[in-house]
């Protein structure tokens, strides 16, 4: 059912490799650039924004991971470099990470009113 | 379940959108200026939209937290879901901020099934809209929905989103600063001093109390040669040494806020 309102109460912030430690335990959203899709495609390894290696781990319900160079997990950052994923889009074949790095960088400091 | 909206963008937005100057001449100004506030489009995050504050209930007039009021806004984020009624078509689209409401009202092109795009959840959209409140709930009244196939334009919209918020910040701040120098008669230049004459007892740094001097387009530094340090010191009142002056004058000469004249001793503002 779609409500008619606007619900800021469970934000998932965008954020790189490195601000995934700021978020443990809380649920973010993260683009990987894929570098393996093993295990029956349940774990999936990518690099970040900023290039840090990261394992998303895919519950079964959501199916097979989008086939795309360019992903975006959301889920609870569960530990280090690891995420839980409870969603996944593509984000496309071409996408400039340095870009997108310095977005992330730039929201949770001077734009962080506007997304927390 | 296949979902559609119209998707005919360019014509949406005929008499309306960026650059519209239509009203500019023989207009009355302030009528101009609130017609280019309703129709200027605003990238904004679902938080800021969350946390505007309503100017007015009836007419739906919004303003966001840093007082720019909001005509038109634009948002970015994937479907969480969707529903069509009879009368129209909702969307909840998320932008990791948060989850906002967004109804279409199908136009006619949409009636006939023209320009018609199929929308699925999970996929990234573009919505441009008019942010409208009913019964304290708010929602994005949509004039076009777009997919999203360059990705990059997710960076590009919270970077427009930052920029646009900071660009009304600056502007304000500018604008204040104006209106307090024109209230007092001085230069309406920013950073103009704030009286019309000297003031070396307004306190501040020295290099300060010197700009504020050299800066003042009526003052004894404004002529074509500038002003000499020695000058400059009975100016200050002599509470500071000429090497203490002449090493704050090298200083801002360095940093260009003014050049030396017709010998090393005279300098003039680079502002005025």
């Amino acid at each position: 059912m779609t409500t008619t309102n606007i619900d800021i109460s469970a934000p998932k912030p965008k954020v790189n490799g490195e601000q995934m430690g700021l978020f443990s335990g809380k649920t973010v959203q993260l683009v990987l650039e894929t570098t393996s899709n093993s295990e029956g495609g349940s774990v999936l390894k990518g690099k970040a924004a900023d290039g840090m290696e990261v394992t998303a781990h895919l519950d079964q319900s959501l199916g097979a991971a989008p086939r795309s160079r360019f992903i975006e997990v959301e889920g609870v950052v569960t530990g280090p470099q690891e995420i839980k994923a409870t969603n996944v889009a593509s984000f496309g074949e071409s996408v400039d990470l340095f870009a997108y790095n310095e977005m992330c960088k730039m929201l949770h400091a001077k734009g962080r009113e506007m997304i927390l | 379940m296949s979902f559609n909206f119209g998707n005919d963008g360019a014509t949406q937005f005929q008499g309306g959108g960026y650059g519209t100057n239509t009203g500019a001449s023989g207009g009355d100004p302030s009528s101009y200026q609130k017609r280019q506030q309703e129709d200027s489009i605003t990238p904004v995050t679902i938080k800021q939209i969350s946390e505007a504050t309503a100017s007015s209930a009836e007419a739906d007039e919004f303003a966001l937290l840093t007082g720019k009021p909001i005509g038109l806004v634009t948002i970015v984020g994937k479907i969480v879901s969707k529903e069509e009624t009879g009368a129209h078509k909702l969307l909840s689209v998320d932008d990791g901020t948060g989850a906002c409401c967004c109804k279409e009202y199908p136009g006619e092109e949409t009636a006939e099934g023209a320009n018609e795009v199929t929308f699925e959840t999970n996929e990234y959209v573009r919505v441009t809209g008019k942010l409208k409140s009913w019964n304290d709930a708010r929602y994005i009244q949509v004039m076009n929905c777009r997919k999203i196939t360059d990705f990059n334009e997710v960076a590009f919209h919270f970077l427009d989103a930052m920029y646009a918020s900071s660009r009304f910040s600056n502007e304000k701040g500018s604008s204040v600063a104006a209106q307090a120098t024109t209230a007092t008669g001085a230069a309406p230049a920013a950073y103009a001093m704030p009286t019309s004459g000297n003031n070396p007892d307004a306190g501040g740094s020295l290099q300060e109390q010197l700009l504020a001097i050299y800066n003042n387009p009526s003052g004894p530094a404004a002529g074509d040669s500038g002003i000499e340090i020695s000058e400059m010191c009975k100016l200050l009142g002599g509470k500071y040494t000429m090497d203490a002056v002449r090493e704050a004058v090298e200083m801002l000469s360095n940093e260009g806020h003014v050049y030396s004249t017709i010998t090393d001793d005279h300098h003039r503002s680079t502002s005025i």
